[in-house]
């Protein structure tokens, strides 16, 4: 499988990663328990995969957990007290097993050195959390379940007898006899570890699946599906922002025919949140997650760019619009070897004069549309660039979002309309406040 | 009447502080006294719009900075002297202890008690007085050369009138007890009752007279150190406004720049990339043009300027930008503001960077050449506008013949553009971004 290739600015730009950082989208999926469920949620954030079949393989397995919408009922401090147990004692044999119970105990009498006791806690702890695993499990419909194999396999383990031995096991705690110890000991870590080696990956597992599969219940994400075909298109029915607490969802679809989304509105009207959406979505559907979408079918893309202008970064001047240049180099580069890549660029070349600005984002939007396999959207707040795009190629769309005078105030609807923005509301402000008028002095009789 | 600001003027110029750049008071404040820092700031707070004043306060400073007299007081008289001041209360008038039996007690107990030192009370009035005997016979030689000095003319009046103060038959003892350290019982008594009952008057307008030498002896060195100079006050009806050599004074490198403004050129349309320095020419015009109606020394070669009746300034700053439309509203309504100070006051200077940012190209270009129309037929008023839109400029340049047109250049150097900072005439045609483009390569990258 060819490895997802994308950059530090896009994973920026989206917010992607950070558990530490508000909105970041990991943290909306991030309801782990364990270490072991964190790191593999990371790991998926950071390798995307660029199979269809694989995508939609993971995209099946989330949608079942999105189904069951089950918390997972276990908690990080049980499974490092089960990993203390189960690594306390290597060996196999009932012998040795019952020796060291044995010398540990001696230990504690004679020494009060607590290690058996921790022991005894990790063994009650494992044969609680096999009893509930078996309880969880027995809830799963298991005819399309991705887990249904080692669910099956551990289940067969558990007669009622021996559920009704670890709950005996679990209720004793500490406080059980050195015999019974032993003999809890040959049950827990001998006769059951065929169980109990399917239970803890299994666990890890759930643990991340149930994580992903709640959030997507509570926040309504659809599925997309992934399609290998040699047109490359995206087609999303209303994405939104993960992030937005009233969010607007919006279509589009860009394909091979009209490869290149090209989007403009006044300054608030929402251009940069439609193109996040719009990128996470993308990179959400090529880690096989549920996508902030009602549906969403797609080509698999072999990487994705952003350059979504943040306004403050104007305040770093010439070095950021440098660095803006150098970036757009290098996306071409990729792109000039072949590579399906989804591209955004929001507002490029902002830091010149309007003309300059204009020659240069019709010259590289120009540019870039003649390679169809790759999918852009692009934004300017330079309307005219759409007229003369319209012209070169024709495999331009145009869309714009909008905004509308309401009173004196200017609203946003956020919902993107077809063809090239044409609000002139500063004017209109303008015109409103009578400030010519003002001015020459005129205004002077307005009823104050 | 005084000279219009506002606070926002006070804030684009950084005047007393903006975010954590020293601010223009800072620098000046070099004052000795703290009677000094407060007229500084009074006078920091309230520009004239009074030739004659202006001309009388910038004068004086310019005689000091070229007389080179230093401040001849000591910061320490002034705290004891305030301090034994600011206590009026009848009950703590030292009494002289002549007369009557009863008394000869009291005297006996004051002079055990001074002999261990617990008389704080009479020690600190002591203090006091000794302090402004010191202040009133270090300004009595100082001004008897300022006298001899026949150059200092501005200042006559209150000269005179500390003159007479000083000269008058109720300070002769004062005078006579020159250098004096230890005072009796008896002589406290004396001048507590000139200094701080019968001559209190008096002694305030000349502790005032010695905090505004302060200033402008403070002032005079600040501006001899920093290169600043005197500007020459112009009367209101001339309108003109001429700097040579002007650079921001908080740069540590700053470019001078020349710039004159007339009533045939009262317009300043001014254009550059966005690092081109446009926010900090305008800062450094905004700078002089306020300074110079304190009164106070401009940071430049040489400045002519009619005196006006206020100054409005609205400089864009870039962190503002991601409040979009409502900051776009903010600045209608500031230039509304304007738009009626225009008609109510007939000279002001008004500074506009980067008007209509939040909307789109062709909107802006349409309001910017509006705007500017009509501001051109103001013509007692000044005004400074900065676009990145330079065709607004060629279509001005068909509506108006009162507009002077300059520009910053960004020259490259290779494949870096270099910022000279120093103001050209005409338009910029910078093609910045076509430039970086073609170096770059990219649109051959992608043809490939």
């Amino acid at each position: 499988m060819k490895k997802f290739i994308t950059d530090r600015q896009t994973i920026e730009d989206l917010n992607l990663i950070g558990r530490f950082k508000k909105d970041s989208v990991i943290n909306i999926f991030d309801r782990t328990k364990t270490r072991a469920g964190r790191q593999a949620l990371e790991d998926m954030f950071r390798n995307p995969m660029t199979d269809a079949a694989q995508i939609n393989a993971r995209s099946n397995a989330f949608a079942y957990y999105k189904k069951l919408d089950l918390v997972f009922p276990f908690e990080e401090s049980q499974i490092e007290l089960i990993e203390y147990y189960i690594n306390s004692g290597a060996s196999a044999d009932a012998l040795s097993s019952a020796m060291n119970m044995f010398i540990g105990k001696c230990k504690l009498v004679l020494a009060n050195n607590k290690a058996y006791e921790k022991v005894l806690e990790g063994m009650s702890v494992l044969a609680e959390v096999m009893v509930g695993s078996s309880e969880l499990l027995k809830k799963f419909p298991l005819e399309d379940c991705p887990e249904k194999v080692d669910i099956e396999k551990f289940l067969s383990y558990m007669t009622s007898d021996v559920i009704t031995r670890l709950k005996n096991i679990a209720s004793k705690g500490i406080e059980m006899g050195l015999s019974q110890a032993i003999s809890a000991d040959k049950l827990v870590r001998i006769k059951l570890s065929d169980a109990v080696s399917v239970l803890m990956p299994l666990l890890a597992r759930l643990d991340l699946n149930m994580s992903v599969g709640t959030a997507a219940a509570e926040r309504k994400f659809g599925f997309a599906h992934a399609l290998e075909a040699a047109d490359r298109f995206v087609d999303m029915k209303g994405v939104w922002h993960p992030a937005l607490l009233k969010p607007v969802a919006n279509d589009l679809r860009i394909d091979a025919d009209k490869n290149v989304f090209f989007l403009t509105g006044v300054n608030m009207a929402g251009k940069s949140t439609f193109m996040k959406a719009v990128s996470i979505a993308y990179y959400l559907a090529q880690m096989g997650f549920p996508v902030p979408v009602e549906s969403m079918e797609f080509t698999p893309v072999d990487g994705i760019f952003t350059s979504i202008n943040v306004p403050d970064d104007i305040s770093q001047g010439y070095s950021h619009f440098y660095a803006e240049v150098l970036r757009v180099k290098g996306i071409a580069q990729k792109v000039a070897e072949g590579l399906n890549l989804f591209i955004i660029f929001d507002e490029l070349f902002k830091g010149t004069n309007v003309k300059d600005a204009y020659d240069a984002t019709l010259a590289v939007t120009d540019a870039y549309a003649t390679h169809r396999n790759c999918l852009y959207i692009i934004s300017t707040h330079i309307v005219e660039v759409g007229p003369a795009l319209a012209d070169k190629c024709g495999n331009v769309q145009f869309r714009f979002l909008s905004a509308q005078m309401d009173g004196n105030r200017l609203v946003y609807p956020y919902k993107l309309a077809e063809g090239i923005s044409a609000d002139r509301h500063g004017m209109t402000i303008i015109m409103n406040e009578r400030i010519l008028e003002t001015i020459s002095g005129e205004a002077e009789n307005d009823v104050k | 009447m005084s000279f219009i600001i506002d606070k926002q003027t006070l804030n684009d110029l950084g005047i007393f502080s903006y975010k954590k750049e020293v601010s223009v008071y800072a620098l000046y404040n070099n004052a000795r006294t703290r009677g000094g820092s407060q007229i500084l700031e009074d006078m920091f707070y309230n520009p004239l719009d009074n030739y004659e004043l202006i001309e009388r306060r910038s004068s004086l400073i310019g005689y000091f900075q070229n007389s080179g007299l230093q401040f001849p007081f000591k910061t320490a008289w002034f705290d004891a002297a305030e301090f034994y001041l600011s206590d009026t209360d009848e009950r703590t008038r030292i009494t002289a202890q002549t007369e009557g039996k009863g008394t000869e007690v009291a005297a006996l107990q004051k002079k055990l008690r001074k002999i261990i030192k617990t008389d704080t009370e009479f020690e600190q009035a002591e203090n006091g007085i000794v302090s402004l005997i010191n202040i009133i016979n270090t300004l009595d030689d100082f001004t008897q050369k300022m006298i001899a000095d026949k150059s200092v003319s501005s200042m006559t009046t209150s000269l005179h009138t500390v003159r007479e103060i000083i000269e008058s038959a109720a300070f002769s003892s004062v005078l006579q007890s020159k250098g004096i350290e230890k005072l009796t019982q008896d002589q406290a008594a004396g001048f507590d009752n000139i200094l701080r009952y019968d001559r209190h008057e008096e002694v305030r307008q000349i502790l005032d007279f010695v905090y505004h030498l302060d200033v402008y002896i403070s002032v005079a060195a600040v501006a001899k150190s920093k290169g600043f100079v005197k500007a020459e006050v112009l009367k209101p009806s001339e309108n003109v406004m001429e700097l040579k050599g002007a650079f921001h004074p908080m740069l540590k490198a700053p470019v001078a720049n020349d710039l004159t403004i007339s009533a045939e050129n009262n317009i300043v349309f001014l254009t550059g990339a966005n690092m081109a320095g446009k926010s900090t020419f305008m800062k450094t015009f905004g700078i002089s043009v306020f300074l110079a109606h304190v009164g106070f020394p401009v940071p430049a070669q040489s400045m002519r300027f009619s005196v006006r009746d206020g100054l409005f300034t609205t400089i864009n700053l870039p962190d503002n930008l991601n409040q979009g439309f409502s900051h776009f509203y903010a600045e209608v309504r500031r230039l509304k503001r304007c738009a009626q100070s225009v008609n109510r006051w007939p000279n002001l200077v008004i500074i506009f960077d980067e008007l209509f940012r939040g909307t789109n190209v062709k909107d802006a270009y349409d309001a910017t050449v509006a705007v500017t129309e009509a501001f051109a037929r103001k013509k007692s008023s000044i005004f400074m506008i900065s676009t990145h839109i330079i065709e607004a400029g060629d279509e001005l340049k068909k509506k108006c013949n009162n507009i002077e047109y300059v520009y910053l250049p960004t020259v490259m150097e290779g494949a870096v553009p270099r910022y000279t900072y120093k103001l050209e005439k005409g338009i910029t045609a910078d093609r910045l971004g076509m430039i970086i483009i073609r170096n770059e390569g990219i649109l051959d990258i992608l043809k490939k």
